[in-house]
């Protein structure tokens, strides 16, 4: 590409008003899971274009190479330890709480999404922070079909979605308390959110449109509702300057519509190999069925490997594990390779076969989610935040594109 | 001295557990006589399941009429002063790469070896490697005609669980992927093919360490190539060289294949071997333990003296004092 054209592109990565930047310089700022995808990136904002002093809490230095990059300060603990939040929230101006717990059994993971979100509330409190941001989801208001989705809507998370469940409690905590307390704690609910890193809509639909023929339910047509990265980091920043935002959520969407064809078909093309299908409802259901039923002493296997990557690596190191693998990758059945094959070590082998793709079984949860034709109303976000979405689908794409091929094309 | 070299280890983290402490054991080529670890709890669980007679808690500790030579296991920074103690006692050290933070470190270590008359070896483990050896016989000697150009990378998501921030620290590490990964297949690349006359720098620092860089490099001959690294990102990891008569491509690890493919279409895959043998990473560390052991034993030069190290970290150095964004060459994300 041009040099001239990386440029242009790297302008469109992040457009904000500069007077609304410049409220951010010499201000003291927390970012919880500054390790994931949105706290990640708020930090590179705030790090490149403002000079405030980032601070962010780490449990693992091993996933902060990203944030390793900029001077910040690294807090090493756990979000559940009262100490480490308190001496945390310590100074800070404001504070980004956008760490989710996803291990553990359902009693620990809400122990970080709620437990921990409350004890970070009253130490900010304490602490004498401004504002508070709160990260929540659409996804606590259910999916249920009607032509628009507002704040209004009462909330009915799906039971068996746990995030959606956590982020629900959460989320009515943050609001009790800003008002109990007048204390500016807002919550947003974005959408789908999409960008560079995106683990769910972005990176881990690229691994499947590669290893699956990825299934469009009923020929994509539901409402894509996606917000790219840098909207949302807009509408997070602008939310801690807005007073009446205090005790208030808001839905963020992108500025445009389209269809999870769109999507997908745009996604597809950035990287050889992917496949996309047409499945109604009712293939999909036989589909999820018939795969659930198979083998599930290999799946576990399979899961075991997949979680002990770094054994499976340091094994690999040695050469007749090294043959043993490329033997493997000769004579297993394709069924089996297919499952082992995000493990391929030897990224640009060809000795690895080519295998015939089966569609991606999907649950009941994602059928419905695909095919809801909900749009979303999130004028409230523009109204009162004053929240102006700068990259529709276009735009969002052309990043993501670019991204893809640096990542995974090098 | 003994018939085997009384050995102390420094540092009992990761490295000396999943490769030394394995390696020592099996090679038997040292009389591993004590750990040294500021966390003893760590070191009296290694030093009980390898039977090593002594744990220490500071390498001030450790005595020359005890100890004949030390492998030094230590984060970047430490390396120097630590050297430094050890050689002032006389003792012999193998310090792990890169040497140090600095070549002003690596230029006193070195006089200090000199001066004490003992060996100073250090850890690039890959100049063992059959791969890193074919390639610099088949550039000097012309197997496949000139060399033309060269294409390295090396790079892969970083998964591995950090208690300390070590790696992040500037003052700590000393650098990024650069000075943590590259130093290995910079010290290939000199070792192959001499030192660059021309290096542009270009890495994605914004105020910390690099997660992800790139090399444009000019060797004698007119010889360019282009050297990248990352923690970011899975990269081809393989060193692919241009030569007139084909090209070559080998991966990374000890065991790697060496590809050659002519332009007639011929094609040769298949594993090099060394005394009849594929040589596995544990081989490499043993071949680099023996290369020690014999340098000290019969008053040899190491293979990688405190000489050779030196390079890579002028080069490190040169790469970070004239520095340029990647966002001028590159997208970065």
């Amino acid at each position: 590409m041009l040099i001239e054209n990386l440029f242009t592109l790297f302008n469109l990565l992040f457009k904000m008003e500069q007077h609304v930047l410049e409220k951010f310089n010499g201000k003291t700022i927390l970012i919880t899971g500054a390790t994931g995808f949105v706290g990640g990136r708020l930090l590179e904002i705030l790090a490149e274009n403002t000079s405030a002093k980032v601070k962010v809490l780490v449990r693992d230095y091993g996933k902060a190479m990203r944030l390793g990059r900029y001077n910040v300060e690294m807090i090493k603990g756990d979000i559940n330890e009262t100490e480490v939040i308190e001496h945390a929230v310590l100074h800070c101006d404001y504070v980004f709480h956008c760490a989710y717990g996803n291990k553990g059994n359902d009693e620990t993971r809400r122990q970080v999404n709620v437990d921990a979100t409350v004890a970070l509330l009253n130490a900010s409190r304490s602490a004498g922070v401004t504002s508070f941001v709160f990260l929540s989801t659409m996804s606590v208001y259910g999916i249920e079909n009607r032509e628009w989705l507002t704040e209004e809507v009462q909330e009915r998370p799906d039971a068996t979605d746990l995030y959606a469940v956590n982020k629900l409690e959460a989320e009515r905590l943050v609001l009790d308390f800003a008002q109990k307390n007048a204390f500016h704690a807002t919550v947003l609910q974005p959408t789908a959110v999409y960008g560079p890193w995106a683990p769910s809509f972005i990176m881990r639909p690229l691994m499947n449109m590669q290893n699956y023929k990825f299934p469009l339910i009923e020929n994509g047509e539901g409402v894509c509702n996606a917000v790219y990265i840098d909207d949302l980091c807009q509408a997070m920043l602008k939310a801690v300057l807005t007073p009446i935002a205090l005790g208030k959520k808001y839905l963020i969407n992108g500025p445009d519509q389209f269809s999870w064809k769109d999507f997908y078909t745009d996604l597809s093309t950035f990287l050889p190999g992917t496949e996309l299908i047409n499945v109604n409802q009712l293939e999909m259901a036989k589909i999820y069925d018939s795969a659930k039923r198979k083998k599930p002493i290999l799946k576990s296997l399979i899961g075991l490997f997949k979680i002990n990557k770094e054994a499976v690596r340091e094994l690999l190191q040695y050469h007749f594990f090294a043959q043993l693998a490329t033997w493997l990758y000769k004579y297993l059945p394709v069924s089996v390779i297919r499952k082992i094959q995000p493990l391929n070590p030897t990224k640009n082998s060809d000795s690895i076969k080519k295998v015939k793709k089966v569609v991606l079984p999907m649950d009941q949860a994602s059928i419905t989610f695909y095919t809801n034709k909900t749009k979303i109303d999130h004028r409230k976000a523009i109204t009162e935040l004053g929240y102006s979405p700068e990259f529709d689908r276009i735009k969002g794409m052309e990043i993501v594109e670019t991204w893809t091929k640096w990542y995974y094309l090098n | 001295m003994n018939s085997r070299p009384r050995l102390a280890i420094i540092g009992a983290g990761a490295l000396t557990e999943g490769i030394y402490l394995p390696v020592l054991k099996e090679s038997q080529l040292f009389d591993v006589a004590c750990l040294v670890d500021i966390n003893t709890a760590q070191a009296s669980r290694l030093a009980e399941q390898y039977h090593i007679p002594r744990v220490l808690h500071n390498v001030h500790d450790i005595h020359r009429e005890e100890i004949d030579a030390a492998l030094i296991v230590l984060p970047n920074f430490l390396h120097a002063s630590v050297t430094m103690d050890l050689l002032e006692k006389g003792i012999h050290v193998l310090v792990e790469k890169p040497m140090a933070n600095s070549s002003q470190e690596c230029e006193r270590m070195n006089a200090k070896a000199q001066e004490k008359g003992v060996k100073l070896a250090v850890g690039l483990v890959r100049r063992f490697y059959p791969t890193t050896i074919f390639l610099k016989e088949a550039i000097e000697h012309h197997f496949f005609g000139k060399l033309i150009s060269f294409d390295f990378e090396e790079g892969h998501v970083f998964e591995w669980k950090l208690q300390s921030d070590y790696l992040l620290s500037k003052e700590k590490a000393g650098g990024g992927v650069l000075m943590d990964t590259g130093v290995h297949m910079l010290d290939q690349l000199i070792y192959c093919m001499g030192v660059p006359e021309t290096i542009t720098y270009y890495d994605d620092n914004k105020g910390g360490v690099e997660a992800d860089c790139r090399l444009e490099v000019t060797m004698a001959g007119n010889v360019k190539g282009k050297v990248a690294f990352s923690r970011i990102r899975k990269m081809r990891n393989s060193m692919i060289l241009q030569f007139q008569y084909g090209r070559i491509e080998v991966g990374l690890n000890a065991h790697s294949e060496l590809m050659v493919h002519f332009s007639n279409g011929i094609e040769i895959r298949n594993p090099l071997l060394q005394h009849g043998k594929v040589m596995t990473t544990k081989g490499a560390f043993i071949a680099q333990l023996n290369d020690f052991v014999t340098a000290i034993v019969s008053d040899t030069p190491c293979k990688v003296s405190g000489e050779e190290g030196i390079v890579s970290v002028k080069i490190l150095e040169q790469c970070y004092a004239h520095r340029k964004s990647i966002h001028a060459i590159q997208p970065a994300f």
